[in-house]
């Protein structure tokens, strides 16, 4: 644990006046300047007395931190203990201190706790919303206080190394998509179900409902029967999906990151709806077996966010051996490729168009 | 938003409070009436809000109008009256505080605020140093107090959840860990009140022990303050302006008297005599004291009064020893002595005070010059009757003839002018004829000047002054028939003088309020007071050093009042009832005030700490001598440029001082930082595992070093890609670290047995072919 006094400008300056004010007492003689002199000197004693004292009974500590979500915010909780029998701590601020370098992952992560009391233990939290996806690592954690007056600010710090876990953003995806993957398997001839659906064959007649599509009456049956009937077809089933990542060398970072939001809303997608999903990224020689668990959901999204960025990827060189009979989708930031055929593929421009739905559809 | 709303009403009051202080300080009440509305709205407006209605640019545009007003009226205020700098200064705090009230709160610019009410208090000190600006200010220090506290908390709210300071509803306030939800804010209150204690006494304890009388005027005029106005005495009369006199009850001065059958506690009326006014200028309409006095008279004949250690202070008797005459002992307490003039009865012959200084007095109007110190002055001063000769002095025919002389020069003003004409008109009505050479008894003269004015004319506070050309006196006289005491006298002294009669006018108080509980009497600023004093020959007794009597027919000043006895009478009547028991006693705090801390100085500083058994002579006398070798002085007008270029040479060596002091203590801090970096990775390979330690140093070594802000397990677990066997070896060896370093665990020996063999299971499978060959 470190403990640190620091003297920032307001305690510069009023170590300046104060020294003023005595130079001007002596000076003057002036009894009353004498007195706020005294004053001052005593405020700074009190000060740096009181906030040590505060600060020195102050035991911090992170809890255990869930993996967040890129856009969610996430909770990271802290406790705080004071050992101290007669004193309370107020204004404590509490940060949490990045050690690497460069492009954060989530905003300076801070939190205050206005009062604890002597002998408490209070808990707070910190709200911050990741902005990328990838391994948040924190290590220390900063409990510091410039009260009572300002003058000097004591922090206690403790070391505290943790690794938290940013998954990438999962969007609402639209039904669509899924669908298409359904009529591609059944084009395929891979395909076909005892449901009831959308799809191509006929599975039964019943009767006509108020807002029935008129193309689905059964115009013959109806003649027979004398009453409307619409006919009803299979469904094109998909039961397991395979999510293919492809990253083109040619494309930013930022590009890769659209790619990988697109594949974890795809999988979090398909999951929702009882499809077993599997990731495919051959460039980081990822493929997992599929699943359709939320434990393998979130699998999935922790591969996802633990995978380096997009740029440090090698470039793939083999082929796609892709054949199981799942279906196949590729997400991809470059040119589609040839060596999938019954995969649909998705490049980075169609993502809004045909991935990704608007926000009304999916509106509560 | 209840943090907040604390910090406001505490913020607020700290700056109303600031407000009357400074107010006070520089009798700026009007001023305090028109600030008083904007800061009680500011205080509404931004009870419950954070963001300011009024825009940004336009509080700029405030700000910088301000600014710029000021350095204008500096500018012009350092030419004409430098002392009014600290009260253009003060106005433009206040100036700045209304407009920063109107601000949106963010920490940034309330801590502005709070450091500019610090600063008008501060102004408020350099500007007085009354009681009632001790009060504002004594109740000012715990508002301040409880609102940088408030303010404390309010920042770091503000900093962690954005400009409302308002928690988002999905973080929790700090709860106890037993769940019940209690903020304890009063506490806040007992806490700020232990503090106000602590640091009152602390403030008590450096104001007793702070070396007084060392190192003054060291740096010149700094800090010097204004010692303020409450004084109604002046030394010179103007009869012109309009206005009403001031009857301020502000006590002026306490007076103890003791006769030859010891304390005088009568309420009779006692004329303290200040300043002696004999020449009139009709040019500018004034009275004031003749030049020739000034300079060819008193150069060479005024004696000095120097405190030459003969007569010793005497606490609660007069120092002076007893006297064949009947003299009176009077021992002044001045509280706030603005002017060179000193008061006593009578006509002064001895004085003593505690500090050596030297005291003027003139032997022609009997007036004490001490030209040094303003402030708080006191002294006893021993005093004959006017009516009685001094022997050395009133026998000494050439200084009298040489006044008298000099006295024909200074009435030639009036001796031809419709004054004369007034004055024949009076005598005549009175069944006297004033005839050139047949010079009329001036006692009687004086006599019936001061009755007629008496009956004929009444009193009244409001100053008037003829609206052309008129001499105010003549307009007095013949117009208006109604004035104040100044009007009156110098009335008299005209008639007088225009007949060829010596009259001077004197200025001082006139006072017949005794305190009971003080036993002495009590001058206000309202009984300021001027009267006449004529020269008449009368046989009179004189009484030698030895007593011995003899009757001799000498020229004396004899005092006339020309003022109508009625008013004086009431002006002079304490107020009654309630108020004037409040009034008593607020006067009675602030003498006291004034004598135990004001006045608070050397001597009763060392009678203070010789009474606590602290020696004190030695450390005083060390700052003495450095107070004399640092000693810049007052230093006289022609030298002001030499003066402020050693200064700037001495602030820039300070500064150069004070720089070089920082940097090595920034160095020094850095130095000690990197050896706590030092210590604190030397702790880290101290593991209480050693193999950890080792694995750390052999993975580096194999090009595995651990990377800036990889925790160390997740740099274990990354080795997996190397060899999970190392990686699984790695953690195992990591976690029992972890164990002992973070939760306080003592590894036992099978524990440290399974990790060497860990470690060495990684050194085989980093190096196998060094193994294969061992």
């Amino acid at each position: 644990m470190r403990r640190r006094y620091h003297i920032h400008l307001s305690g510069i300056l009023f170590t300046g006046v104060t020294v003023l004010l005595g130079i001007g007492a002596i000076n003057s003689q002036n009894n009353l300047l004498f007195l706020v002199f005294g004053v001052c000197i005593g405020a700074v004693l009190v000060s740096g007395i009181l906030s040590g004292s505060m600060m020195m009974g102050l035991r911090i500590s992170r809890l255990a931190v869930a993996d967040g979500i890129v856009g969610v915010p996430l909770r990271i909780s802290y406790s705080v203990r004071s050992k101290s029998r007669l004193l309370a701590a107020y204004a404590i601020l509490i940060r949490e201190r990045h050690p690497a370098p460069g492009d954060p992952i989530t905003p300076p992560i801070s939190t205050c706790i206005v009062k604890v009391g002597p002998g408490e233990r209070v808990r707070c939290r910190a709200l911050v919303t990741p902005v990328r996806r990838g391994r948040l690592m924190l290590s220390r954690v900063e409990a510091s206080s410039s009260f009572p007056f300002g003058i000097i600010r004591k922090s206690v710090s403790i070391d505290q190394p943790a690794e938290v876990l940013v998954l990438p953003r999962v969007r609402p995806v639209r039904d669509a998509i899924f669908e298409s993957l359904a009529a591609r398997r059944l084009q395929h001839g891979l395909a076909s179900s005892s449901k009831r659906g959308m799809g191509d064959d006929f599975w039964g007649l019943r009767e006509y409902a108020p807002g029935d599509s008129a193309r689905l009456i059964a115009w013959r049956a109806a003649a027979r029967t004398g009453e409307l009937v619409v006919r009803q077809h299979t469904d094109a089933p998909i039961s397991r999906l395979r999510v293919i990542l492809l990253f083109s060398p040619a494309r930013n970072d930022q590009d890769h990151e659209r790619i990988i939001e697109a594949g974890a809303s795809i999988i979090a997608a398909g999951i929702d709806r009882d499809i077993a999903c599997m990731l495919t990224i051959p460039q980081a020689n990822l493929n997992t077996p599929a699943g359709l668990s939320p434990s393998h959901r979130h699998a999935l999204l922790r591969g996802l966010a633990q995978l380096p960025t997009g740029t440090t990827l090698a470039q793939r060189t083999a082929p796609l051996h892709l054949e199981d009979d799942a279906a196949q989708i590729i997400v991809t930031d470059g040119y589609p490729p040839r060596d999938a055929p019954r995969a649909r593929v998705i490049t980075l421009e169609q993502l809004d168009q045909q991935v990704f739905a608007p926000a009304a559809e999916h509106a509560p | 938003m209840m943090h907040y709303r604390r910090y406001h009403l505490w913020s607020t009051l700290a700056v109303l409070l600031a407000l009357c202080a400074e107010a006070s300080a520089n009798y700026a009440g009007a001023r305090l009436v028109i600030v008083l509305p904007f800061i009680l709205g500011a205080w509404w407006v931004f009870r419950d809000r954070v963001v300011s209605p009024v825009p940004r640019w336009l509080i700029n545009i405030l700000l910088f109008s301000a600014t710029g007003y000021v350095f204008f009226s500096i500018s012009r205020t350092l030419q004409i009256d430098p002392e009014r700098t600290v009260t253009v200064l003060a106005n433009y705090l206040v100036a700045l505080i209304v407009i920063k009230s109107f601000e949106s709160r963010t920490p940034r610019d309330q801590a502005q605020l709070l450091i500019l009410t610090g600063m008008l208090a501060i102004a408020a000190v350099l500007s007085s140093i009354t009681l009632i600006v001790a009060i504002f200010l004594f109740a000012f220090a715990p508002a301040l107090l409880m609102a940088i506290m408030h303010f404390q908390i309010f920042t770091v709210l503000h900093r962690s959840f954005g400009p409302a300071g308002r928690p988002q509803p999905e973080i929790l306030d700090a709860e106890p860990a037993s769940g019940r939800r209690r903020l304890h804010l009063h506490d806040l209150g007992r806490l700020s009140a232990v503090c106000s204690i602590i640091i009152a006494l602390l403030g008590t304890g450096v104001f007793l022990i702070m070396p007084r009388g060392i190192g003054e005027t060291d740096f010149g005029a700094l800090a010097r303050a204004r010692a303020g106005s409450t004084v109604g005495f002046s030394d010179v009369i103007r009869l012109t302006g309009d206005g009403i006199i001031s009857d301020s009850p502000s006590v002026v001065a306490e007076v103890e008297i003791f006769g030859r059958d010891g304390r005088i506690t009568l309420q009779t009326q006692q004329y303290f005599r200040g300043a002696v006014l004999d020449q009139y200028d009709p040019g500018a309409r004034r009275w004031q004291r003749s030049r020739i006095l000034s300079t060819e008279i008193d150069d060479r004949q005024t004696s000095r009064l120097d405190n030459d250690g003969r007569t010793r202070w005497q606490e609660d008797r007069p120092p002076f020893g007893r006297s064949a005459r009947a003299v009176l002992d009077q021992r002044v307490r001045l509280f706030n002595k603005t002017t060179a003039h000193l008061f006593a009865l009578w006509r002064p012959t001895n004085i003593a005070y505690r500090e050596s200084d030297v005291v003027y007095l003139s032997p022609v109007d009997w007036t004490l010059i001490r030209p040094s110190r303003s402030g708080f002055v006191e002294y006893w001063v021993r005093s004959v009757p006017s009516d009685e000769g001094v022997p050395g002095i009133d026998d000494d025919s050439e200084i009298l003839s040489r006044y008298r002389a000099r006295h024909r020069i200074l009435s030639r003003g009036f001796r031809d002018g419709p004054i004369r004409d007034h004055a024949v008109g009076v005598l005549r009505e009175y069944g006297i004829e004033f005839t050139p050479d047949d010079p009329l008894p001036a006692s009687r003269v004086a006599g019936i000047f001061e009755r007629y004015l008496r009956d004929n004319f009444s009193y009244s506070l409001e100053l008037q002054s003829p609206t052309d050309d008129t001499d105010p006196i003549l307009w007095f006289l013949t117009e208006r028939r109604e004035g104040h005491c100044e009007h009156f006298a110098s009335a008299m002294a005209a008639m007088c003088q225009s007949l060829d009669i010596p009259a001077r006018i004197v200025t001082g108080f006139l006072t017949s309020e005794f305190d009971q509980v003080r036993q002495a009497y009590i001058i206000r600023q309202r009984h300021a007071h001027a009267w006449v004093e004529v020269e008449v020959l009368e046989s009179v007794a004189v009484i030698d050093e030895d007593g011995e009597e003899s009757i001799r027919e000498v020229l004396r000043w004899r005092r006339f009042d020309p003022t109508p006895s009625g008013f004086l009478a009431d002006l002079n009547r304490p107020d009654g009832g309630l108020r004037g028991w409040m009034r008593a006693n607020f006067d009675r705090l602030e003498q006291a005030w004034i004598l135990r801390v004001v006045a608070f100085d050397s001597r009763a500083q060392r009678q203070f700490l010789e009474d606590a058994g602290i020696d004190a002579i030695g450390p005083v006398q060390w700052l003495q001598s450095i107070s004399e070798r640092i000693q810049v002085g007052v230093v006289p007008t022609d030298r002001r440029a030499e003066f402020v270029q050693r200064m700037v040479d001495r602030i820039i060596v300070t500064a150069l001082v004070l720089f070089g002091l920082a940097a090595l203590w920034f160095a020094y801090r850095q130095w000690r930082r990197s050896a706590r970096s030092h210590r604190h990775h030397a702790a880290n390979s101290r593991s209480r595992v050693p193999a950890y330690t080792r694995m750390l140093k052999l993975l580096r070594r194999s090009g595995y070093r651990r990377p800036l802000g990889i925790p160390p397990l997740a740099h274990a677990r990354s080795l997996a890609v190397v060899d999970p066997d190392i990686a699984g070896a790695a953690v195992r060896i990591t976690d029992l670290h972890y164990a002992c370093r973070y939760n306080d665990h003592t590894p036992t020996e099978a524990q440290l047995h399974a990790a060497e063999s860990d470690l060495t299971l990684i050194r085989s499978h980093l190096n196998p072919s060094r193994n294969n060959h061992a």
